[in-house]
């Protein structure tokens, strides 16, 4: 009897843990799920889509998102594969995906940050203020064909000469220390690594790539997706879309607020760094352009087209490949 | 007659089914059951190891040398630790718990601070080379060393030798067999150490090389550089065989 009884129990009670179960599955299935990936680990570039997710924006437009990062800071491959949908990259990373013998099946859907925020970091006590002052130096190269260029672009810009740089390659994991060591510049994102040394009293100066030529102001980071997931789900695109821009809008309107969901979601992030960040990154998102997310097309061609005409690229990328403003809600 | 044709059936099952797999992968890529983008086809990879040859062994060349300096200190650490660790009983209790520990520290780990200790020259990937390789053969020397004849030690004793001519004439050629077999597996995994440490910093080397085809998408050179590296380590495991071959002769006689 006693036995009996245990049995009953035990089947009632394991039949209402699935049955409660079956209920969160069944309200979870009327969300669709987007794997996202990021580029990097969490930084302030990414604000945006952690405040939506927080706040529910994504819930709000029945999406559900799932932030990840890729083993080796490449988003294209996983996004074009369809492991993931939308992920992030840069204009400069996506080149070989619109120019190598098979093309990479990916479209940059909007833009995180509107201008070119990279640039070099150097010490104070080196003195090189300008580009032209890096002869005789040197400089840590991830030795991309594209990276060299533009580090040449702006010393000739600059009148500099070249070929006296010496490349070292980079290990460089951090750029703080790194410059402290025998390197003397390190190619860095303003809001991130020149905002960790202010913090942490290093003196430093700052070279902005896009202060030497506007070709060099070209769109990093971006958002892409996978060309077979905007064409069969175009309206999910645009409800991420949406959702994503709300999220970036209240950290344009509260910087301080939107640092603390970030920290609080990534918590390993510094505080005070992030907050900083956010505050000085606040104005760069949008900038000035009349919706956010979008890009010029002559800027994004123009680019492109300076990458022909150096020779960095042997055929030249057709004007307006690679890049859509047709998911962005602009209205 | 019965045995040269068994012999001849038994290298045509490997050749065959190297053949077949590659017949399914050419199958797969001409019936885009994987889009080309992800996987190029066998005659892809083929173009791009013919187009870039030149420029493969330019790289080969480097990786090579890292790998061969690497092993040789590797060697050379191996034997000086196998030779301490047997003598002294001390030096066995208080290393070999050491020894074993260093290779279970991941390579990819210890291959940056290598890096920042040493700089991006040759010498961090040298020593990473000589990390990975130094074991086994400190492993095989030891085992060799130990599981000498007793009984022909003790008769050399009796004739009044030294620990020299002991080690010289019994200790050394009995371990020489475990050297070769430690040599061997030594062998492929400097070649792996070399192109792990030029992943992270370089300017030449199949890893380098490996790390500009992949950000470029160029999967087809990919593939070449990656079966390259195995042909490397297939080719010098035979020339591991040949010089055992030659400078053991008395496991000829067998």
């Amino acid at each position: 009897m006693k036995n009996l009884f245990c049995l009953f129990m035990s089947m009632f009670m394991s039949f209402s843990i699935m049955a409660a179960d079956l209920n969160n599955t069944a309200s979870q299935h009327k969300l669709k799920s987007i794997t996202f990936l990021l580029d990097w680990t969490p930084n302030t570039n990414h604000t945006g889509i952690y405040v939506a997710q927080k706040k529910g924006f994504y819930q709000d437009e029945g999406l559900k998102v799932n932030i990840a990062q890729p083993s080796d800071g490449d988003a294209a491959m996983l996004v074009a594969s369809g492991k993931a949908q939308i992920g992030v990259s840069f204009q400069g990373t996506l080149v070989p995906a619109f120019t190598g013998k098979h093309k990479i099946p990916v479209t940059a859907i909007a833009a995180l940050i509107q201008h070119n925020t990279s640039g070099l970091i150097t010490l104070k006590s080196s003195g090189i203020t300008s580009p032209r002052e890096l002869e005789n130096h040197k400089y840590a190269t991830w030795d991309m064909p594209i990276e060299k260029a533009i580090i040449q672009k702006v010393m000739e810009e600059d009148g500099g000469n070249y070929s006296k740089l010496t490349l070292i390659p980079s290990t460089v994991a951090d750029a703080i220390s790194a410059i402290q060591t025998d390197v003397d510049s390190v190619w860095i994102y303003y809001a991130w690594d020149k905002i960790r040394a202010d913090i942490e009293g290093v003196k430093t100066n700052f070279i902005a790539f896009k202060d030497y030529g506007k070709e060099l102001d070209y769109y990093n980071p971006i958002l892409i997706a996978g060309n077979a997931y905007l064409k069969n789900h175009p309206e999910e695109v645009k409800a991420f879309l949406r959702a994503t821009e709300k999220g970036y809008q209240f950290a344009m309107k509260h910087p301080d607020e939107a640092a603390k969901i970030l920290c609080e979601l990534v918590p390993e992030l510094d505080s005070q760094l992030v907050t900083q960040s956010q505050e000085w990154l606040a104005d760069q998102y949008q900038a000035d352009a009349a919706h956010w997310g979008k890009f010029d097309p002559n800027r994004w061609d123009g680019f492109y087209a300076w990458l022909y005409k150096v020779n960095v690229l042997k055929t030249p990328i057709p004007a307006g490949t690679g890049f859509t403003n047709a998911y962005l809600p602009l209205d | 007659m019965k045995k040269k044709s068994q012999n001849i059936i038994n290298k045509c099952i490997p050749i065959g089914t190297l053949f077949l797999l590659i017949g399914i992968w050419a199958f797969v890529c001409a019936n885009n059951i994987v889009p080309a983008f992800m996987l190029p086809s066998p005659t892809e990879v083929i173009e791009a190891f013919i187009r870039d040859f030149p420029l493969l062994m330019q790289h080969a060349s480097v990786t090579l040398v890292e790998a061969f300096w690497g092993l040789t200190l590797g060697i050379g650490i191996g034997f000086f630790s196998a030779i301490l660790m047997d003598e002294f009983n001390f030096a066995y209790r208080s290393f070999y718990p050491l020894v074993v520990l260093t290779q279970t520290i991941p390579t990819i780990a210890i291959a940056p601070l290598l890096v920042l200790w040493m700089g991006y020259g040759m010498a961090p990937k040298m020593l990473l080379v000589a990390l990975t390789t130094f074991f086994p053969i400190t492993i095989g020397l030891l085992d060799g060393f130990k599981s000498s004849d007793r009984d022909m030690i003790d008769l050399m004793r009796a004739m009044g030798a030294g620990k020299i001519q002991i080690f010289r004439y019994i200790k050394l050629p009995g371990s020489m067999t475990n050297f070769f077999s430690s040599l061997k597996i030594s062998v492929t995994y400097s070649i792996v150490a070399a192109v792990i440490s030029e992943w992270l910093g370089g300017f030449n080397g199949l890893g380098v090389y490996m790390i500009r085809v992949k950000k470029s998408y160029a999967f087809d050179e990919m593939f070449a550089v990656i079966f390259l590296i195995s042909i490397l380590s297939l080719v010098l495991m035979k020339l591991i065989d040949l010089l055992k071959y030659t400078t053991l002769k008395w496991e000829r006689v067998k």
